[in-house]
């Protein structure tokens, strides 16, 4: 091993010249209190993740108290003096002008039916955000637990999810999104079962490598000695390590289903039962004459759209930079 | 010294900026090496070797802060100008380092790794770069020089490699070459062919070396001059000669001391009290197979290679009797481990039976298998790969007893009296093996295995990865808890010392085979096969030692059997017979 300075730990308790008559007592050298690892993990994970997360939480705050920000229908129309904390409801058209541009009380304007952009935007993240939830849990617990499987077992079973998984990859992912939408209805449901099958073959891969990795160090097989079953290698050591990795790729994955979603809507399909991200951009911008006089109805949800997948993918990176890290320097 | 000193350290520091503040990592280290003489740099991991050389070199991180002054002929290299440093990298200094399977990019022909550097630095054409390759290849004693260099590394041995990347550092005529622990990743015959080439190269061309490692014995016979190192400061700097006297800076001394000694056998080393020494009576000899623990009988294991099989064991019969140690030696690739670990079905034999206590462990459901496991217990090579990153060193003990049911064999509390007998306390015992170092971790581990009660412990070159001082603790822990658990412990070891002090009888393997086998002071003293002859001949430092009576004679430690063995290119079909040649001790026939 090459020179490690930077831990104090590595090197064991001895004293210059008493290097081999320390074996009486019986403890060695302790390991420092707080090592660097821990005291500053907050902190190295720097403030871009911290101002990531604020943004999701924002953003998911909203999504969940959007029902008690909301007035019921219609009700906007009686009082247009609203406090700044109250929402017209999305549907409700004509609560203000035609694309009336942002206003005190109106912060993200109107649509092209008067409808209050930023009631739409936050009723839309509620089937954008679950969507991708969904659609990663899918693919997570389906695509995840097939790769440790494989990974782990290896043999026909290997081989098999290697080459389903590779199937997956290579068909065209837009297709089978329609397909499957077309056939089975173009609801929330199918939504984001289509998207969490898509997501299954690339999860899988990066389960099935990390596993890989895992499988081969020495205390899987010192597990096996002490006479653990599979079940309890998988579930006790493995899964802990490869969970890490996987978890940055569960945030990466959330913003390309959201993306996603919103590609689907923009082919038309999108649910039928409810508002999202993308049915509203495509509503307010897939017309050029809305576009021109009210660029802002379409604007900002893809503001807060960006922002969103932007602040997953970061809050990824960054933590698998630091896992990653961490790993390495052990 | 006569000569200028060709390269000059006055007063080097090195200074790391970490999170928890600066470490010192070299501190005022002051050495000369002339042309032509040998320096070895002697340190555990940690002592600042490696960094002092990397800070000549230039290959620190940004984060170095280097203080002191740096001479290579009387020329400051921290003042040089960015083309005369790549000058001096590429042509004054030649370096080697420890593993030659990364030093070379396994992309790329042998022939073009070792061109690129000479057209750049030489302006060489391409003909003319490739006979200069081809006569560095000779330098190094590499055959079939023209073949090789059209070869990719993968297609040769750790100790070809290991000479293509000398004949790299040679290629631009260095004066001083510096070699990073250039045999740690190789066999100890192959350490000596290898050490032996870098002692001609530089007698013949009149080089400068500086030899880093962390083995005294590699230094004592190669160098003429020693700096010993300690966590960053120079503990002395001693002419080789007097560097195993008396008088010697306490560091130094207990570092010796620290070194396994193969001239003596195991009780004189262990000093082992007075009623341990009838123990070694009550050992059953090879007569009495009844009193076995373990009988191997007829193991083969075939790995799968390409189309066909590898046979990695082939016919091995022996036997473990309660309460002893088992050596089992040879170079990388000669079997012992599989031998050993195929007791525990981890890979399973092929063929031939494994009898424990009585009973063929083949006959065995898997589910019996399971539970007969239990009692054979392992501990591994890398003591940091065996334990799981993201487990509490407490669960990491403690999964035997949860796996087998809290009302088995331990109680908490006598797991952390477990812990506290191989040396952790307790009260760490939340903390994860990242901050342990790498001996505490091989505890952890030793205190694992133990936590089942077992009655054999397999113990695979457990102490390999570790400094020669946490080496010898760890070796007096194994022996001592082996008297307390009542232990019977197979020990598969390159290191032949390390062997001689542990192990009650030896198993030499040569290539999937048995060579010879019987009690240690028989092996060690008595060795009647070349290949056992040839192993002990090549131990480093033997010399300094006072040499072993078995290999003074030297008859046959030439390597002659083992050109002849290697130049068949594969086994005879028929296993040698091992044939008695003394009370304890058989032979195979040749």
């Amino acid at each position: 091993m090459p020179e490690t300075p930077s831990n104090p730990t590595a090197t064991p308790a001895a004293n210059i010249g008493g290097i081999t008559t320390d074996l009486g007592s019986n403890a060695l050298s302790p390991p420092e209190e707080g090592t660097t690892t821990e005291v500053s993990v907050a902190r190295r994970l720097g403030l871009g993740f911290w101002l990531s997360v604020g943004w999701l939480v924002l953003v998911v705050a909203l999504a969940l108290l959007a029902p008690v920000l909301t007035l019921e229908r219609g009700e906007a129309r009686q009082n247009p003096d609203r406090s700044v904390f109250v929402l017209p409801h999305p549907e409700d058209t004509a609560v203000a002008g035609r694309l009336d541009g942002p206003s005190p009380g109106l912060w993200f304007g109107s649509d092209n039916t008067g409808r209050d952009v930023l009631s739409l935007t936050i009723w839309g993240s509620r089937i954008s955000l679950l969507v991708g939830f969904v659609a990663i849990v899918i693919g997570f617990l389906v695509g995840g637990s097939l790769g440790i499987i494989a990974g782990y077992f290896r043999g026909w079973f290997d081989k098999v999810v290697s080459f389903v998984f590779t199937i997956l990859l290579s068909f065209p992912a837009l297709i089978l999104a329609i397909l499957i939408t077309t056939l089975l209805g173009k609801t929330f449901l199918w939504i984001s079962v289509s998207l969490g099958i898509l997501a299954i073959a690339p999860v899988g891969r990066l389960a099935r490598a990390q596993t890989l990795v895992f499988a081969e160090r020495e205390f899987v097989a010192a597990a096996r000695v002490l006479g653990a079953k599979d079940s309890r290698i998988i579930l006790r050591e493995l899964l802990p390590n490869v969970v890490i990795p996987m978890s940055a790729l569960a945030l990466l994955g959330m913003g390309i289903a959201i993306v996603a979603e919103g590609t689907l809507a923009f082919l038309g399909i999108s649910t039928a039962d409810g508002l999202s991200w993308g049915k509203q951009i495509f509503e307010s911008g897939s017309n050029a004459r809305t576009l021109e006089t009210g660029p802002h109805a379409a604007l900002f949800p893809i503001v807060v759209v960006f922002l969103t997948v932007l602040s997953l993918n970061f809050a990824g990176d960054r933590l698998r930079e630091v896992f990653d890290a961490k790993e390495l320097a052990f | 010294m006569a000569d200028q000193p060709l390269l000059e350290l006055n007063d080097l520091s090195v200074t790391f900026a970490t999170p928890a503040g600066p470490v010192r990592a070299v501190k005022g280290l002051s050495l000369a090496v002339a042309p032509g003489r040998a320096l070895g740099v002697v340190g555990e991991s940690g002592s600042g070797k490696s960094v002092s050389m990397k800070a000549v070199m230039d290959l620190l991180p940004r984060s170095a802060q280097i203080d002191g002054e740096i001479l290579f002929a009387g020329e400051n290299v921290r003042a040089m100008s960015k083309d005369r440093m790549k000058h001096f990298h590429g042509v004054d200094i030649g370096m080697v380092f420890q593993n030659p399977m990364t030093s070379l990019n396994p992309v790329k022909r042998i022939g073009e790794q070792l061109t690129e550097g000479m057209r750049f630095h030489q302006g060489l054409s391409k003909t003319a770069a490739n006979a200069r390759a081809v006569e560095l290849l000779d330098l190094v004693r590499l055959p079939k020089p023209d073949e090789r260099i059209r070869q990719y590394p993968h297609e040769l041995s750790g100790g070809m490699r290991q000479r293509v990347v000398i004949a790299m550092a040679l290629a631009n005529d260095p004066k001083l070459l510096i070699a990073d622990e250039p045999t740690t990743a190789l066999d100890v015959t192959v350490q000596r062919e290898i050490l032996d080439l870098l002692d001609t190269l530089r007698e013949e061309l009149n080089m400068a070396m500086i030899l880093i490692t962390h083995d005294l014995g590699v230094v004592s016979d190669r160098t003429d001059e020693v700096v010993v190192m300690f966590r960053g400061d120079t503990m002395e700097t001693v002419e080789t000669s007097q560097l195993f006297d008396d008088d010697r800076h306490s560091y130094t001394v207990s570092l010796r001391d620290a070194m396994p000694d193969i001239t003596q056998s195991r009780d004189d080393n262990l000093e082992v009290a007075a009623e341990d020494a009838g123990r070694h009576a009550d050992i059953p000899h090879l007569r009495d197979p009844e009193k076995a623990i373990i009988r191997v009988e007829n193991l083969v294991v075939d790995y799968p290679a390409g189309r066909g099989v590898f046979r990695a064991v082939d016919r091995v019969s022996f036997d473990v009797y309660p309460g002893e140690t088992l050596g089992i030696v040879g170079e990388s690739g000669c079997g012992k481990s599989t031998t050993a670990k195929s007791i525990i079905r981890m890979p399973p034999p092929t063929s031939g039976r494994i009898w424990y206590e009585g009973t063929d462990l083949s006959s065995l459901s898997a589910e019996e298998l399971r539970r007969k496991r239990a009692d054979l217990q392992m501990i591994f090579q890398d003591p940091i790969s065996s334990l799981n990153p993201r487990r509490s060193v407490w669960d990491i003990v403690r999964e035997g007893v949860e796996i087998w049911g809290t009302s088995g064999v331990w109680s908490d509390a006598r797991l952390v009296e477990l812990l506290e007998q191989v040396g952790i306390d307790p009260k760490y015992r939340d903390r994860k093996p990242f901050e342990f170092s790498g001996g505490q971790c091989q505890r952890i581990s030793i205190a694992r295995a133990l936590a089942l009660d077992p009655k054999v412990l397999i113990s695979d070159e457990p102490v390999s990865a570790l400094d020669v001082s946490v080496q010898a603790q760890i070796l007096e822990l194994l022996d001592e808890l082996k008297e307390q658990h009542a232990l019977t412990m197979l020990f598969i070891s390159h290191d032949l010392a390390v062997v001689r002090n542990i192990a009650n009888r030896v198993m030499v393997m040569y290539f999937g085979r048995v060579v010879e086998l019987g009690s240690t002071d028989a092996i060690f003293e008595n060795a009647q096969h070349p290949y056992t002859r040839h192993l002990l001949s090549a131990v480093p430092g033997l010399e300094a030692l006072g040499g072993l009576d078995s290999i003074a004679g030297g008859a046959s430690s030439d390597g002659s059997w083992l050109d002849s063995e290697r130049s068949a290119g594969q086994r005879s079909e028929e296993v040698p017979a091992l044939v008695q040649c003394g009370p304890d001790h058989w032979v195979a026939e040749q």
